[in-house]
């Protein structure tokens, strides 16, 4: 009954036309996936509903709501468990001194690099795709100092609203151009259980910026606690638009990370890192190249390889936005190296994707 | 003098010219006149895009505000609603919604079509007076659709970075509005035109309202651009083109 009522909500408040400013919009997507172990081909179909509520904004407050539904109709018809995640569910209150956010938000660092070391939420980043652990319960204090000058600090909550200092990460962001450059500079102390193997404190650096016509970015994160070795983190990346025929344009990104991970645990090394006591440096060389096919459809492919062992992980993607505005996706991965290295197909060698999606 | 920043602006900078011919009227003078139409100090315009391939069309609309340097455009169709840009000098600035995030746009992608449109960010964004980035003179006169037009040509002036090293433009010898304009390679191959669709006297002013841009190194496709309304000299609220107003 719940789910029906959820539902029945939902397509009436999509399908009703915007009253005044309160608008309503989002996507309606429907994901078939494979992925193959070992011998083994597993596949599954998965709808989802992205769903956001424009609210108007009255005088300096500004409430945003967004929630994506898994599985909803599967989960009414074909009782197949469906999932609620509220993106966003926030206050924002907007003065000539500071922004005030609290409540469900996205808190993102990302400074234009595939991969973000030194983010609020570590984890690989493409810009403009979506990760969950982006959003987050949280407080944000946004500071301008001029016009490309800010100051934000960050009070999140990975366990909800909890008042235990213990269950609370918080961090502190400056940002300011300097010399035609983007440079941030960001302190972030995790909860006490989020990583237990990783070091509580971190320091980042980025820039980002222009050499000619080349786009040049950089990053550099220190990672300590207390009785652990500190270690570092080093990225450095180019992007680059090739002019073809004076038409398409290719565009490309190639980014170097290094990853110093002296202060993980052991079993983090070798087991998830797949690092042996002689390594002190996990290296990897990230690219994407992109080709626009024509104004609608484009063909990519994105690498990831590990220069320490020569393992591969490669992903073409196709992308065309079909007649009746839906967008279709298909992408694959798959993992290649000999056995034991970072990216050995063991056991997962490959995955597949179709995506279909529809902005409304 | 300056011109309007925004998806407006890329039918103010295609219709630029100099030259003088037989009316009497200077190339300076031609060109004055067009300014005195087409080129705003401030604007705020709501706009929209009509991207077409073949039998294929997506539509984008937008709300831009423009002063001297500057230009901030917001998107407002569903599929890129909320996507903002801003562009302080040199500098181009992005807002994602969904991770509401602010990335410095590199250099080079300032010649890319803007959101998959014929237009480039550059076309689109660029707030140098044509006058300033090339070196027009009069080819002759010649009627477009009925009406008589200067025809001019553009080179691209020593040491200026610009999208197209060559422009033909058709300019309206009575209203003095730019009907047609050629964009060339530096090759020298015709890469695009844009035409003039509508015009609208808005107070002494004539403006450019609609136009179609055709790519002519790809068949059946062409993005048109309609202004759906324009503001000449509006107030613009201090803070409109930072950082702390895109995100």
């Amino acid at each position: 009954m719940d789910k029906l009522l959820i539902l029945a909500l939902v397509l009436g408040l999509a399908l009703s036309p915007p009253v005044q400013a309160l608008e309503i919009g989002g996507q309606a997507a429907l994901l078939w996936s494979g992925s193959l172990q070992d011998n083994d081909f597993d596949s599954e179909l998965t709808e989802s509903l992205d769903l956001e509520i424009f609210f108007p904004r009255v005088n300096n407050l500004e409430l945003r709501y967004g929630f994506l539904l898994t599985r909803p109709l599967q989960g009414l018809l074909a009782d197949k468990e469906g999932s609620y995640f509220a993106k966003k569910l926030y206050l924002k209150h907007r003065s000539k001194l500071f922004h005030l956010t609290v409540g469900r938000q996205p808190v993102s660092w990302s400074f234009g690099s595939l991969i973000n070391p030194v983010d609020f939420t570590l984890g690989a980043e493409t810009l403009d795709t979506e990760q969950q652990s982006k959003y987050t319960d949280a407080v944000e204090v946004y500071i301008p100092v001029n016009w490309n000058s800010s100051l934000a600090l960050v009070l999140s909550f990975p366990d909800g609203f909890i008042d235990e200092p213990d269950r609370m990460k918080w961090g502190i962001r400056g940002r300011t151009g300097m010399g035609g450059y983007d440079v941030t500079l960001n302190y972030v102390h995790e909860a006490g259980d989020a990583y237990p193997l990783i070091p509580r404190q971190r320091l980042g650096l980025a820039l980002k910026g222009d050499v000619g016509s080349l786009g040049v970015y950089g990053a550099f994160g220190l990672y300590f606690d207390q009785d652990v070795d500190s270690s570092r983190s080093y990225l450095a990346g180019v992007d680059y638009s090739y002019n073809l025929d004076y038409d398409a344009k290719i565009t490309m990104q190639l980014e170097y990370l290094g990853i110093e991970p002296d202060s993980m645990e052991a079993s983090m090394r070798t087991g998830l890192l797949k690092m042996d006591s002689s390594d002190d440096r996990l290296d990897l060389l990230i690219g994407r190249i992109t080709y626009p096919i024509d104004y609608f459809a484009s063909l990519s492919l994105v690498t990831m390889v590990s220069l320490d062992d020569g393992s591969v992980i490669v992903g073409p993607i196709y992308q065309n936005t079909l007649p009746g505005n839906i967008d279709l996706n298909v992408g694959a991965t798959a993992f290649l190296g000999r056995d034991g290295a970072l990216f050995a197909p063991d056991p997962l060698r490959a995955i597949v994707s179709i995506d279909l999606s529809y902005p409304f | 003098m300056k011109r309007l920043i925004g998806l407006s602006v890329c039918l103010l900078m295609l219709f630029h010219a100099q030259a003088a011919l037989g009316s009497g009227l200077t190339a300076d003078e031609i060109i004055k006149r067009r300014d005195h139409n087409e080129y705003v100090t401030t604007a705020k315009a709501e706009s929209e895009m009509l991207i077409v391939n073949v039998n294929r069309k997506m539509t984008k609309t937008m709300v831009s505000y423009a002063d001297e340097d500057n230009a901030l455009v917001i998107f407002t169709n569903p599929r890129d609603r909320g996507t903002k840009f801003l562009k302080r000098d040199d500098d181009l600035w992005m807002f994602f919604p969904d991770a509401e995030e602010m990335i410095k746009i590199s250099g080079h992608m300032l010649n890319q079509g803007m959101m998959g449109s014929d237009f480039s960010y550059q076309d689109i964004m660029e707030s140098d007076k044509l006058t300033d980035l090339y070196d027009f003179k009069l080819l002759g006169e010649e009627e477009l659709d009925g009406r008589p037009c200067y025809v001019l040509e553009g080179i691209a002036a020593q040491g200026k970075e610009v999208s197209y090293l060559r422009r033909k433009s058709w300019v309206d010898k009575e209203k003095f509005i730019g009907w047609k304009e050629e964009l060339y390679a530096r090759s020298g191959r015709l890469l695009k035109v844009m035409e003039t669709k509508r015009i609208e006297q808005i107070g002494e002013r004539w403006y450019p309202m609609e136009a179609v841009m055709e790519d002519k190194l790809r068949k059946n496709t062409r993005t048109e651009f309609i202004i759906k309304s324009i503001e000449f000299d509006p107030e613009i609220p201090a803070g409109t083109f930072t950082l702390e107003n895109l995100r």
